[in-house]
């Protein structure tokens, strides 16, 4: 009868144990590191988009002679220069990320949309989706808001952007950004576009940091006298903006209607 | 044939307290592993919380492109004890090593995590915590 008390007691003990191990909460490490390692490599695709967003913005800026030396349809194709740099830069960085990590993303979806105004066009969002073979997905979502407004300034001509950055519906406050100016000339034929850099070159590395708290980002270009003297301008101004690891950015392309400077 | 019955329990009681031992065992070796793994969790949690806010970018890059050490220290500093210590590399993936800054860190007591950033060449951020 002893033993058999005792032996209650145990099976007793044993029970509980094993109830509490089932009904405790898993504080075990397994899942845990499970959700910040996910997260960890979710960053990482994310920004290689954000990246490839932005360095796309430069490349296309740098290259506008395509879209420049044929007048038709030009927001078209300023969008399809940008979707075939962001294609190419997205490829080159997930190759390196593959020798890295041992994972392959592939760019899923990529819709990129460019609005025009009188006198200039812009990319205005950019959309894109990648997936991976670790079972990673991720995407960004940005878009820009650009005015344009051209001034006379005397003995230079002016172009004032006034550009908002947003990813996920909110502000960017840190932008890099530079500006060149295009002169297409027109040779029988021949097509010729020129550029002249005013602000910064159309390197991520060597554009123009700017902060500004309120989101709203005033891009001002000086547009040499030689330029702004004429009458029926040949010239286009181009503006490349990025954020900093953000994903979003934009490639502003104005033309005035007339002379930007003197009487 | 009662002594027979007796040795059974006797054998009965000793494999299930056995087996309790072995289950509590099991409990307590999830919590031990745990604390170990806090320090990944850490690095990674800090790692994923500057790739959120723009302080990867900050250091790994800054603004002349080789990184800002200072700021990471500062950034780092704030998140972590004293106690805790650290040794957080930033690598290029064409230049090599472009710096490394630490405090009290002991590489047989540590665990730690790394972030890649794909901006221009490429940076690694690996962080390293011991205690």
């Amino acid at each position: 009868m002893r033993g058999q008390v005792l032996i209650g007691v145990a099976v007793l003990i044993f029970v509980i144990t094993l109830l509490l191990l089932i009904a405790l909460p898993k504080r075990t490490i397994g899942p845990t590191v499970a959700i910040e390692n996910y997260t960890v490599a979710k960053r990482e695709v994310e920004h290689i988009l954000r990246n490839a967003a932005e360095e796309a913005a430069y490349a296309t800026a740098n290259t506008l002679e395509v879209v420049l030396s044929n007048t038709e349809n030009m927001p078209d194709t300023l969008k399809k220069l940008y979707t075939q740099y962001f294609n190419v830069s997205f490829t080159d960085k997930v190759g390196a990320y593959a020798v890295l990590r041992g994972v392959f993303c592939e760019l899923d979806t990529l819709d990129v949309k460019v609005s025009s105004y009188s006198g200039y066009f812009y990319i205005s969002s950019i959309y894109a989706v990648a997936t991976c073979d670790n079972g990673v997905m991720a995407f960004i979502n940005s878009a820009a808001d650009v005015r344009v407004e051209f001034k006379n300034l005397g003995a230079f001509g002016g172009v004032k952007a006034a550009v908002s950055l947003t990813r996920d519906q909110k502000q960017i406050q840190l932008i890099t950004y530079a500006a060149a100016l295009y002169n297409v000339t027109r040779d029988n034929t021949k097509v010729k576009p020129y550029r002249f850099p005013i602000l910064g070159t159309f390197d991520p590395r060597e554009s123009i940091w700017y902060f500004n708290i309120t989101g709203l980002h005033y891009i001002q270009v000086a547009i040499p006298p030689e330029y702004c003297m004429m009458r029926n301008p040949t010239y286009y101004v181009a503006i490349a903006t990025a954020s900093v690891g953000e994903g979003a950015a934009t490639v502003v392309v104005a033309k005035p209607s007339g002379k930007l400077c003197g009487t | 044939m009662r002594g027979q019955a007796a040795l059974l329990e006797a054998a009965l009681l000793v494999v299930a307290t056995l087996l309790t031992f072995v289950v509590a065992q099991h409990l307590f070796k999830v919590q031990y592993v745990q604390s170990d793994y806090a320090l990944m969790i850490n690095a990674e949690r800090i790692l994923i919380h500057w790739a959120d806010t723009g302080v990867a970018y900050a250091a790994a890059y800054g603004v002349t492109g080789s990184g800002d050490p200072q700021y990471a220290k500062a950034a780092l500093e704030t998140l972590l004890p004293p106690n805790v210590g650290y040794n957080l590399t930033v690598i290029s993936l064409t230049r090599g090593v472009i710096y490394t800054i630490a405090r009290g860190y002991d590489p047989a007591r540590s665990e730690g995590a790394t972030l890649i950033l794909m901006r221009g060449e490429g940076r690694i951020i690996s962080l390293r915590l011991s205690r």
